[in-house]
């Protein structure tokens, strides 16, 4: 969604705080659903992709009978980053690896905007990070108690609105911004009803 | 269908019995247990990870492998070139080290960019400098061919290629690249003796260098820095690059000294051709900084004597049988028109 609108992969949407019109080419992420004492889980981790095709995104989970054991997770943790080569949507061949510095991108999002300062307006933010300080994967909190079957909603006006393209339209690299954006787009997911 | 899997396996291990000799001598008593054995991997993935190294369908225009740059008689390392070359001649940053022994390896690359042998590949191939490809249509140029439909069929039990199994066999073959064939080790099995003159380069070898070139491996594989003037051009802060601490400036990781007569020129952007000049270095070159390792802080001054005794020991870690070995080499077998 944009701005509670459902999102159209080139479609511009205004941005009132930054006076700025944005529209979103790529939006990509990982994620997962499981039990909290869980350590390996590859068969749970799904990349998500958003496009013209595939507007709603479909998660399914066969999970332990104790909803308060769960955890939603946005991004790859450090165990699955070094246990080497794994396959299905963490196959590194499938666009979400970073070549110069091993590690999972964790969230892509792309696209343009007129105020944007790169290149073509070009805005690029490839979130990731396993290590130190920079640790890119996210837990959504929601109370996920109840639900057998739930929809949600990421509302991507929340994290444009924080965003100033004028100033950092660049992320590609695990750093203080990606750990403050990686907050940010786990924060713009919403139960719906 | 069980059956019939093994059955397969089963005859591709007969026929290279017979091709190729054996790949992987045992690892000796001296030595510590490796962190990424290559033991778990069979020998159909070692030789499809072989011949994926050799192969130039890894690189954007098939004029690149990955022995462009790491020559098996070499060490793998590249020689004449202190820094890289990639396709259409572009130039790296840094110097191509050698490949042996990786198995004892935590992190690969110079800087420790790399946290797993199997997905270190990824680097050189998707490296604008380098061969400028990425890992997806490398998969697809591999599925067109039936070769490597057969390899991988053995290799992997299916004919599909996917970018775990391409990665699993290229680090399945670099993890097979074992090197403990010196004189230093038939004398630690007791099978030679050093003269004179190497047993007192050995003490000055553990007197001034073993603790970060650590015997019998001769590295740590840890990162330290290890005084070198800053390269005005190239600006290279190490694994700072990596973890953006201010701690990990200007360190690289340490190489090991096995081999060294195959693999100059030396360090991180193979500045030095020659061994005397690392010696200069470490005698009088050394460049203060807040991260200098402490034990290099008044250089290391030899004497004459010293100095040719450490040589004559380090020539001890020279291993031919490996920079020899035809199971390391071009895999003349598989390409029979190139
Ligand atoms: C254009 C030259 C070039 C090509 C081609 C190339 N490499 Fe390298 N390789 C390098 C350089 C330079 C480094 C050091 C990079 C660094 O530390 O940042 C390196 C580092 C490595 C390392 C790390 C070794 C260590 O001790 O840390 C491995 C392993 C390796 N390469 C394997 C490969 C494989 C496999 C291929 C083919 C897919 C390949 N290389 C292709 C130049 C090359
Ligand atoms: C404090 C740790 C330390 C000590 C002590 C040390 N070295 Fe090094 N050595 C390094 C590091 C780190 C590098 C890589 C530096 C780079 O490329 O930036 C290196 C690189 C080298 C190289 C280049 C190898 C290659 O493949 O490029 C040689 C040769 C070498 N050292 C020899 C020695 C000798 C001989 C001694 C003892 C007289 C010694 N070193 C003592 C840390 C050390």
């Amino acid at each position: 969604m944009f701005q509670g609108e459902p999102l159209i992969i080139g479609k511009y949407y205004f941005d009132p705080i930054h006076q700025d019109s944005i529209c979103i080419t790529s939006l990509k992420f990982y994620v997962t659903l499981k039990d909290k004492h869980e350590e390996r889980y590859e068969d749970k981790v799904k990349l998500m992709e958003y496009d013209e095709e595939n507007r709603h995104l479909t998660y399914h989970q066969n999970l332990t009978d104790v909803p308060s054991e769960r955890e939603l997770l946005i991004g790859i943790d450090s165990t699955l980053n070094t246990c080497g080569a794994l396959s299905g949507d963490l196959d590194p061949s499938v666009g979400m690896y970073w070549t110069w510095n091993t590690g999972y991108i964790n969230v892509k999002i792309e696209g343009r905007s007129k105020n944007c300062s790169a290149l073509k307006h070009e805005f690029q933010f490839h979130l990731g990070g396993y290590s130190g300080k920079y640790k890119g994967i996210r837990q959504v909190n929601l109370e996920l108690h109840d639900f057998v079957k739930c929809k949600m909603a990421i509302e991507l006006g929340d994290f444009f609105a924080a965003t100033d393209l004028r100033q950092k339209p660049q992320v590609m690299s695990p750093s203080d911004e990606g750990n403050r954006l990686a907050t940010l787009f786990a924060n713009t997911f919403h139960l719906i009803r | 269908m069980n059956v019939r899997m093994v059955f397969i396996s089963m005859v591709s291990a007969c026929l290279l019995g017979f091709a190729y000799p054996k790949q992987r001598p045992e690892i000796p008593e001296y030595f510590p247990e490796p962190k990424h054995s290559s033991e778990q991997y069979s020998d159909m993935q070692i030789e499809l990870g072989r011949m994926l190294f050799y192969d130039p369908i890894l690189s954007r225009d098939s004029t690149l492998s990955c022995s462009s740059c790491h020559s098996s008689y070499n060490a793998f390392a590249h020689t004449d070139h202190s820094l890289s070359h990639g396709i259409e001649d572009r130039i790296g940053t840094r110097n191509a080290p050698p490949l042996f022994n990786l198995e004892w390896q935590e992190k690969l690359m110079w800087d420790g960019a790399a946290n797993h042998p199997e997905v270190q590949p990824v680097a050189p191939i998707s490296n604008a400098l380098e061969m400028d490809e990425n890992l997806e249509h490398v998969v697809l140029k591999l599925s067109r061919q039936d070769i490597y439909k057969n390899m991988f069929a053995s290799a992997f039990g299916s004919e599909e290629v996917t970018g775990q199994r391409v990665l699993k066999a290229i680090a399945a073959f670099q993890l097979s690249l074992r090197s403990f064939g010196s004189k230093y080790d038939l004398v630690k099995s007791g099978e030679a003796i050093f003269t004179a003159q190497e047993n007192s380069g050995y003490s000055v070898f553990l007197k001034h260098c073993n603790t970060c070139h650590r015997e019998p491996l001769f590295s740590t594989f840890e990162f330290a820095n290890n005084g070198l003037p800053v390269d005005a051009d190239l600006k290279d802060a190490g694994r700072m690059r990596i973890t953006l601490e201010k701690s990990d400036s200007l360190l690289f990781k340490i190489p090991s000294l096995r081999n060294l007569k195959y693999t100059a020129p030396y360090m991180h952007d193979g500045r030095f051709r020659k061994m005397s000049e690392v010696l200069d270095h470490y005698k009088s070159g050394i460049v203060k900084s807040v991260t200098l390792a402490k034990e290099l802080e008044s250089g290391i001054t030899l004497s004459d004597v010293e100095r040719t005794d450490l040589m004559a020991f380090l020539s001890t870690l020279n291993d031919s049988s490996f920079v020899f070995n035809p199971a390391f080499q071009f895999p003349k077998t598989h390409f029979v028109n190139p």
